[in-house]
């Protein structure tokens, strides 16, 4: 007998929004950014960057990202710390880039993040059992 | 403004971009729970521009979680 199949998952929104708080070197803002596995990098607005206490146009460090559509080179930094669902990470690379306005989140909460996460673990470890 | 739960800020407002004033924070989830309104526009440069002299934590969130009609995500 098979076994029964576990309550199909309804995303309305299209994405998965995760409140999501960056700590800088002066304060503190707390976005919305969309989970995305497909993101080496967690990456946040300029302005967000900024508003913290950061400059991503001294930032000496870029590095080139690849989108859905083209490829981009931006100011990565690190900022103070990151924390999303009760797991607080501290010195965190961000990349500096801007979602298009008809996005209703800011960022991306990437796999530099996510890989700390235990559901994430979790999960990872189920669909790649091998490792 | 007066300090009001979030997601009735939220729901006051329709395809808009909110400035929030942080208040009370559910730490377990990261989710804000109160903060007092500083500024509301559909424009979200706008907002940019008045987080940028606002030093103290704040929460920038838009009205809705869903993408206009038409519009699907591909990051």
């Amino acid at each position: 007998m098979s076994k029964p199949l576990p309550p199909k998952i309804i995303l309305e929104e299209g994405i998965i929004p995760l409140y999501v708080e960056i700590q800088g070197p002066t304060t503190k803002r707390i976005i919305k950014m969309a989970l995305d596995t497909g993101a080496t990098f967690t990456m946040i607005p300029p302005e967000i960057a900024r508003d913290i206490g950061h400059d991503p146009t001294l930032s000496k460090r870029r590095i080139e990202i690849s989108t859905a559509s083209s490829s981009v080179l931006v100011a990565i930094l690190k900022v103070k710390s990151i924390s999303c669902l009760g797991t607080k990470l501290k010195n965190v690379e961000v990349v500096c880039h801007s979602l298009p306005p008809e996005s209703p989140v800011e960022g991306l909460l990437g796999l530099n993040f996510l890989v700390h996460l235990p559901t994430f673990i979790e999960f990872y470890q189920r669909i790649r059992p091998s490792i | 403004m007066k300090v009001q739960e979030i997601e009735t800020i939220r729901k006051q407002f329709h395809r808009e971009w909110l400035l929030i004033a942080l208040g009370k924070v559910d730490d377990s989830t990261t989710t804000p729970l109160t903060g007092r309104l500083m500024l509301h526009s559909p424009h979200r440069d706008e907002i940019y521009a008045k987080s940028k002299n606002y030093k103290k934590p704040a929460l920038i969130v838009y009205s809705e979680d869903s993408f206009p009609k038409g519009y699907a995500a591909a990051f």
